[in-house]
């Protein structure tokens, strides 16, 4: 059943070849395989016996390529031919558009002939279908069998329905295209026929391009198509009831639908050409049909050896074109054997998406986020541990875990003697000393030189309680630091407690000295 | 009465693009969702309606025909069980699987799938997945035919004579 596929674009018609066993079908269908343009045959796809018969269906896909914007295959399928394969004869025939009935033609085969033609309409009628619902092309097969038997003979035994008939030597390739171009004709006339109602008409590729039929320019089909007989001079021309097409064209003389003038065979597809209808040859760069997805490919262009190598776009096209052409990948069988023939999904994203998503793209960014964030530890590390500019920005316990125990020693000195002067206290022998000098402080310069010089007066009396009541004198004592004070000093020294002895003494900055300076002096100076 | 070719007509197998869209729509969801390979939807004669994802070595074309055939002859041991069909067919490898459904009466939903993903999750994302298909299959077909302008194009059948003997002439 022909599937038409407007979103595709694509029209796909399935032809069966029928017959006895061994008449030749799938040498029919292997010489299709072999001598039919590389870029439109797909792969043969055999299911068969050990012995090489067909044990379920051969497989031939084809691809016409782009015909009035519709990109058109065919399915040619074989079915095994000996009789008790039947049921799955009749699988392969569901669908069917199109059927190519070849028949042995030594006359010791006519039986089987008849008997599988008799099979072909049971299996049809089995379907709802008869033999004039479905196009039928016959082919004589071995016809260089000298014991053959006369065309005339044949038919009037075969083909009662007036089905076209063709002569063959599939071996050799004869007639094989001659009868695949006419089951496609008729196929695709019976398809035509009945989907495109004039009335409904739409613009295809085949009017943007003015192509259209209608448009009042006669189709000339090449002269004497419906008259000519289809291969030799032999054959009655009564068998050719339906039209038919020349198996080869007059050359130079044959015409487009337009008239022109068209090359008498199919160019050798430069890699460059998009589309192989004779549009293309004469310069006009046509326009691939839009569907939405991906366009469809045009007709295959051969690359040269290496997978999904693209083909540069031909020159003369426009921008949007040369993009299309771009896009595009090369056909199946244009690919190295080695390369992942990849065949072209309806979504360019996905495919993306699919060659990306091994390995893992996200575990790989968080390996390398994983990575980077080790690294940037370590380089913090040792910056702290060589660099003091950076290790004084860290609290003071982590900056001693930083450093050994002499460099953490070393470095605290410096830090403690000019911020922490309570730190060195402890080293004074007399606590109530220290406490002195702040009071005394401001004075000291002028205190300092008398007590330098007076600490004989008062050391006498400053004696042990000295450090009992210091404070209160020692104000005393320095409002008098004039010449005179010495003596006043002394005298004043007798109560004792006033010494003011401790007082110059811490003026001095060495804290440790005037305690011990005192008691030094007081008992040599008392006696 | 039809005449045979309405008949004919009637029977044949067209889509439009706005249910292609749709349907493309739905197996491009579940290629990723599911992880799987590839989605395919095909009939019942091995002509190829849609498909999402991609294969590493085979050829859709031959994928959709021989999968027909397969299914074609599995009905027929089906029929020998005294069952109309088996709907779900799951044919497992070590390295790639695939699960066909039937989807109503005529169109397979083909899904291939590496060895990744365990048999069972295949089982209840192609259920997912054909039931997301038979939905849009559904609403397509109760659309009237005066909806469905696109036809071919009037010119096709001269086209493709031009086609065939550009391909074949020399032959």
């Amino acid at each position: 059943m022909v599937q038409i596929n407007f979103g595709q674009r694509e029209v796909s018609c399935k032809v069966v070849f029928y017959g006895p066993g061994m008449s030749g079908k799938t040498t029919n269908l292997e010489i299709i395989h072999k001598k039919a343009p590389k870029d439109a045959v797909g792969e043969m796809v055999s299911i068969a016996t050990e012995t090489d018969r067909t044990l379920y269906f051969d497989f031939l896909p084809l691809d016409l390529g782009q015909v009035a914007g519709m990109r058109t295959k065919f399915q040619l399928y074989t079915v095994p031919g000996q009789i008790y394969y039947n049921a799955t004869r009749k699988l392969v025939l569901q669908g069917v558009d199109g059927v190519i009935f070849v028949a042995d033609s030594s006359p010791e085969k006519m039986p089987e002939n008849l008997e599988s033609l008799q099979n072909l309409r049971d299996n049809l009628a089995e379907m709802g279908l008869t033999l004039d619902d479905v196009p039928v092309v016959l082919q004589y097969n071995k016809r260089d069998l000298p014991t053959a038997m006369s065309i005339p003979d044949m038919n009037a035994q075969m083909n009662p329905m007036n089905a076209p008939v063709f002569e063959g030597v599939a071996r050799e390739g004869k007639g094989v295209f001659a009868t695949l171009k006419e089951i496609s004709r008729l196929v695709i006339e019976k398809l035509n026929k009945e989907h495109a109602p004039a009335s409904t008409r739409r613009r295809t590729a085949t009017n943007l391009e003015g192509k259209s039929p209608s448009q009042g320019v006669p189709v000339q089909s090449p002269s004497g198509a419906n008259k000519l007989p289809p291969m030799q001079a032999g054959v009655p021309t009564g068998v050719a009831q339906r039209p038919q097409v020349p198996q080869q064209l007059p050359q130079g003389t044959s015409t487009t639908p337009l008239g022109q003038q068209r090359l008498p065979q199919r160019p050798a597809a430069p890699a460059t050409q998009i589309q192989g209808r004779p549009g293309s040859e004469r310069g006009v760069p046509v326009v691939p049909p839009r569907s939405q997805g991906v366009p469809p490919r045009p007709n295959y262009t051969p690359t040269p050896a290496g997978g999904n190598a693209v083909v540069p776009p031909p020159e003369d096209l426009s921008p949007k074109d040369k993009h299309l052409a771009k896009a595009k990948p090369p056909a199946i069988d244009k690919r190295a054997a080695g390369a992942n023939p990849d065949l072209g999904s309806t979504d360019p994203n996905l495919r993306r998406y699919q060659e990306n998503k091994s390995g893992g793209g996200a575990v790989r960014a968080m390996l390398l986020v994983l990575i980077f964030l080790v690294i940037a530890i370590i380089i913090l590390f040792i910056l702290c541990m060589f660099v003091p500019a950076v290790r004084a920005q860290l609290p003071p316990n982590m900056q001693r875990m930083f450093m050994g125990e002499s460099q953490a020693h070393s470095a605290a000195l410096p830090m403690a003697s000019s911020a922490e002067p309570v730190a060195s206290a402890p080293t004074t022998p007399a606590a109530p000393v220290a406490h002195t000098p702040a009071p005394v402080l401001p004075d000291a310069p002028a205190v300092a030189a008398p007590a330098a010089t007076a600490p004989i007066a008062a050391a006498p009396t400053a004696a042990a309680p000295v450090a009992a009541t210091p404070p209160t004198p020692a104000p005393a004592a320095a409002p008098t630091p004039s010449p005179a004070p010495p003596v006043a000093a002394a005298p004043a020294a007798t109560p004792a407690q006033e010494a003011p002895a401790p007082t110059p003494a811490p003026v001095n900055t060495p804290v440790a000295e005037p305690p011990a300076a005192p008691p030094a002096t007081t008992p040599a100076g008392s006696p | 009465m039809v005449s045979e070719n309405e008949a004919l007509k009637l029977r044949r197998l067209v889509f439009y693009a706005a249910d292609i869209d749709k349907i493309n729509g739905v197996l491009l969801a579940f290629v990723k969702k599911a992880n799987a390979q590839s989605a395919l939807l095909i009939d019942q004669e091995g002509h190829m309606v849609a498909r999402q994802g991609f294969h590493q070595s085979h050829d859709s074309s031959a994928l959709a025909a021989l999968v027909a055939g397969s299914f074609a002859s599995t009905r027929e041991v089906a029929r020998l069980l005294g069952e109309k069909e088996f709907r779900v067919l799951f044919h497992q490898g070590t390295g790639q699987s695939i699960h066909i459904t039937l989807l109503g009466e005529r169109t397979l939903q083909v899904c291939v799938f590496s060895s990744q993903v365990k048999p069972g999750m295949i089982q209840v994302l192609c259920k997912e997945l054909s039931t997301q298909l038979e939905g849009v299959l559904v609403e397509a077909s109760k659309r009237a035919p005066s909806d469905q302008q696109q036809t071919l194009g009037a010119g096709f059948s001269e086209a493709m004579k031009d086609q065939l003997d550009s391909l074949f002439g020399n032959l």
